[in-house]
């Protein structure tokens, strides 16, 4: 029978309380014989390998080898005799047990010492137990945007009072061209800490265009998955494909529907997933915001509350034809209030980022038009993944209560009741479907595409392609003209298509080819000042995108 | 049915006997203590004994864990947070380095159980093969040349410490108190070291295992249980001519027991290894007795070895540490040097 003592001198020394392994010595390992023959240098000895190795070594050390320090120390006995065996039996367990201490004691380290580590998912600086940890990232998406022969709505108005492009009608005979252009589209550092395993703490500012705004910053606590609380500013739940990160995006711009989304707001919400996310719900109040904004300041009271439910109704049946299909609904109430410096209302843009649509603003014959009030949104929204196919698709109606006000009126308190006089509510609304196919066979998901084989200059790897594939259209609410925008500069529909491939070198590495053309119901006028359909919109863009 | 459970009498019955049913102290008690390497098998053995005592005298359950390691490291541990409700180190520097960073106890803390917070002592002794086919008898024949001494590393092991200072003690004594001397005896004797285990258990585990060595300075009680669970043919004991009387303290951790609410019990279970069977316990563990009485019934266990203390030969463990222990002592200086 063992017994305890015998038992205990088994375990090489150390704490087996707090975790740490205790191993019992069998033999020499891989990194025990590398080991071995770096101690066994002095014996000019090749490595050996497992217990044959060990044997060779005592051969070895048997024909050629003077005993090692450890032995006799005394110089007057400087050993010249040949070692016995029992000496070289003595020297072999040293070294063996070195080699134990010497593990027990990184297992120890390990079981304390922080980890660094770089990879895909960015530069991870994490605690040994896991608790606290601080992740660096980038998305950095450079573009070429190229237009093709298409018109400078931009710059309708400086070439109006140009007689060089005008007939004397004021019309304009030289239409001004879309110039093509590089651009930093977004460059956007995010750094994501974690404290006591259970509260995250994320900033996420752009840098692009040489101004800093900051998108991302927020904190949340993460105690259950079905139960998150979030506070900071984020995206207000509303919009799937504002919901995806922009670096696992199809194209290079958004579909319509998210123009009519906020692009971040500030609040709190609470949120969480059930039933191995099958069931996800969130649920917000916010400061409230206008269509397309980032808003950092509310000069309000008033608030928005906001929600989403999203369903994935075949993630645990074991039917992966379906498991990845996906479909819910968000939506959003609340007031939104402009003034004559801010009228809290979009404008909106192509996929080229040209404005197609504004209401008016210090138009002397109507007034500027300001957000009065009440603002919802209604966001139906699905995706369906299904191996290498996609589909994806949602519905937008974003309805704001607007009003004009003379501009002498320059404060919502002190001219609420014109407003109300001259109140509408105006829904926009908006849809847009996508397809994308992986080529290369690798699954895609709502969170991007990752490779099988990495791009490769030798040619090994040729990373994953995926042809993509949309169309969508923005409608503007009818009531809007003429009081509220200009139909000689608004297009009240913008309809658009487009295609591209999406070449994904690594996980972090992706270029993006797209064609988009836009048409257009009304937004420019004729050489008689008569309403027009604005010209259509081409544009093709490539970027490269890389994001860790 | 409805009018009688309203009536105030009934409900004072009924929660009464709720109350009543509910056993006092009904839930268990868990200590953690933070030991030195060999105590394994004496707290193995005492918190068994503990908890039977403790529960017939309060009714309430005691599950006591152990977490064993050099004296030194162990001590880290609890100063970086690991939550000791009791340490059982190997010299009282440690857990006055734990009283002095980390605040989990007051700076006298030796003063608030007998004999200075020591319910057993010990001593370093050597533990040699069979027949002792290398002749080794005393201090100098551990550097003589061909002999492999074993001995833990005394940056992190309490029983190190404890031997190092009995091979300085013993080479003072030899050269009339030349600390040089001294030195250079302690100097040579870690040339003949040829492993560093981190704690006192870990050398013998080299030592007995491993079958590396002639000679362990080893615990006293380390020995004589080597010596029982293997065998009479495997190894055997000499007494030096001179050893330091190892003096191993137990402190509450006052701050960490106050958080778990375990004071009451964490003090008891230390002032229980005082009592006659505590101490009962501590003698058929091989770790000698404070208490004279139960000293005296098992004095047939232990040799009588010539002992000095820490404080005849070094003043203070403050001292000692500074002077050999500490970062660029002695123990550096002679490990660079050897190098």
């Amino acid at each position: 029978m063992t017994t305890s003592f015998q038992r205990a001198h088994r375990i090489s020394g150390g704490d087996a309380l707090r975790g740490k392994p205790t191993k019992k010595s069998s033999g020499i390992d891989r990194n025990t014989e590398d080991s071995l023959s770096k101690e066994l240098n002095m014996f000019s000895i090749s490595k050996p390998r497992g217990y044959l190795g060990s044997a060779m070594i005592l051969a070895f050390l048997l024909a050629n080898v003077t005993p090692s320090r450890a032995q006799p120390t005394d110089s007057s006995a400087a050993d010249t005799s040949t070692p016995t065996l029992q000496d070289l039996d003595q020297k072999i367990r040293i070294l063996q047990r070195q080699l134990e201490l010497r593990d027990a004691d990184d297992q120890d380290k390990a079981a304390t010492t922080p980890t660094l580590s770089t990879g895909p998912d960015g530069f991870i600086l994490r605690s040994a137990d896991g608790n606290y940890s601080f992740r660096t990232g980038v998305l950095l998406q450079a573009d070429y945007r190229g237009f093709i022969g298409d018109t400078n709505y931009n710059d309708v108005k400086k070439y109006s009072a140009d007689s060089s492009y005008t007939d004397p009608n004021g019309y304009l005979k030289h239409f001004p061209k879309l110039e093509s252009a590089f651009l930093l589209r977004r460059l956007r550092p995010t750094w994501n800490a974690t404290l006591w395993r259970y509260y995250n703490f994320v900033l996420t500012p752009d840098f692009a265009g040489g101004t800093l705004a900051v998108l991302d910053a927020y904190g949340e606590v993460n105690y259950w998955s079905a139960l998150r609380l979030r506070v900071g500013k984020f995206v207000p739940l509303v919009g799937l494909e504002r919901l995806q990160s922009s670096a696992d995006n199809n194209f290079v711009e958004y579909n319509f529907p998210i123009l009519l989304t906020v692009q971040r707001d500030i609040g709190a919400q609470i949120s969480g997933n059930f039933w191995n996310q099958s069931i996800s719900y969130a649920a917000g109040v916010f400061n409230g915001a206008a269509d397309g904004a980032n808003k950092d300041i509310d000069s309000t009271a008033d608030k928005t509350l906001a929600g989403r439910i999203f369903l994935k109704p075949f993630a645990n049946t074991g039917l992966d034809f379906l498991s990845g299909l996906g479909l819910g609904i968000a939506g959003s109430w609340g007031s939104v209030w402009g003034d004559s410096v801010n009228s809290e209302l979009a404008a909106y843009k192509t996929s080229g980022q040209n404005t197609f649509f504004s209401y008016r603003h210090n138009a002397v014959d109507a007034g500027s038009v300001r957000a009065a009030g009440n603002h919802y949104r209604v966001n139906p929204e699905a995706y369906w993944y299904a191996g290498p196919f996609s589909l994806f698709g949602e519905y937008v109606l974003s309805a704001q209560k607007v009003s004009t006000s003379k501009p002498v009126h320059d404060t919502v308190a002190a001219d609420k009741d014109y407003i109300e006089d001259n109140a509408a509510t105006l829904a926009n609304q908006a849809w847009g479907v996508s397809a994308s196919w992986v080529v290369t066979g690798e699954a895609t998901s709502f969170k991007s595409v990752t490779p099988r084989h990495n791009l490769s200059p030798d040619g090994s790897g040729l990373g994953a392609i995926e042809l993509v594939v949309r169309t969508g259209q923005f409608i503007a609410d009818p009531k809007t003209f003429p009081i509220y925008a200009d139909t000689l500069a608004s297009a009240r529909k913008a309809t658009s298509f487009g295609g591209g491939v999406n070449w994904y070198a690594s996980r972090n590495v992706k270029w993006v080819f797209d064609y988009e053309y836009t048409q257009f119901e009304q937004g420019a006028k004729n050489w008689a000042g008569a309403v027009k359909d604005r010209d259509a919109e081409q544009v093709a863009t490539a970027r490269v995108q890389l994001n860790f | 049915m409805k009018n009688l459970l309203q009536k105030k009498s009934v409900k004072s019955l009924i929660l009464g006997l709720a109350l009543a049913a509910i056993p006092a102290r009904a839930e268990t008690v868990n200590l953690l203590n933070v030991s030195y390497d060999p105590t394994r098998e004496l707290y193995e053995d005492y918190n068994a004994v503990f908890a039977k005592y403790w529960k017939g005298k309060t009714g309430q359950d005691v599950t006591v864990s152990q977490s064993n390691g050099g004296s030194g490291k162990q001590a880290r541990a609890v100063i970086d947070g690991l939550d000791a409700d009791v340490v059982t180190l190997a010299l009282a520097y440690d857990i006055d380095a734990i009283a002095e960073k980390a605040q989990l106890l007051p700076p006298n803390w030796q003063s608030l159980l007998p004999d200075n917070s020591t319910p057993y002592t010990s001593t370093i002794v050597f533990l040699v093969r069979k027949g002792n086919p290398k002749h080794i008898q005393d201090w100098a024949d551990l550097v003589k040349p061909g002999i492999s001494v074993i001995t833990p590393n005394p940056k992190t092991s309490g029983g190190a410490r404890w031997a190092y200072l009995a091979a300085w003690g013993y080479a003072l004594k030899q050269n009339g108190g030349d600390s040089a001397k001294a030195r250079a005896y302690v100097s040579q004797l870690y040339q003949h070291v040829p492993v560093l285990d981190a704690g006192s258990r870990g050398a013998t585990t080299t030592f007995v295992q491993r079958r590396i060595g002639d000679v362990l300075l080893a615990w006293e009680n380390e020995a004589l249980l080597a010596k029982k669970e293997l065998g009479p043919d495997q190894v055997e004991i000499v007494i030096p001519s001179i050893s330091i009387l190892a003096e191993p303290p137990v402190a509450v951790v006052n701050k960490v027991a106050a958080k778990h609410g375990t004071s009451t019990v964490a003090k008891a279970y230390l002032e229980y290894l005082y009592s006659d069977k505590g101490q009962e316990v501590v003698a058929r563990n091989f770790y000698r007795p404070i208490s004279k009485t139960v000293a005296d019934k098992y004095s047939w266990l232990f040799p009588k070895v010539n002992l000095f203390t820490l404080k005849d030969v070094f003043g203070s463990w403050q001292k000692a540490q500074q002077i050999h222990f500490s970062d660029h002592g002695i123990f550096d200086q002679i490990t660079k040097e050897n190098k």
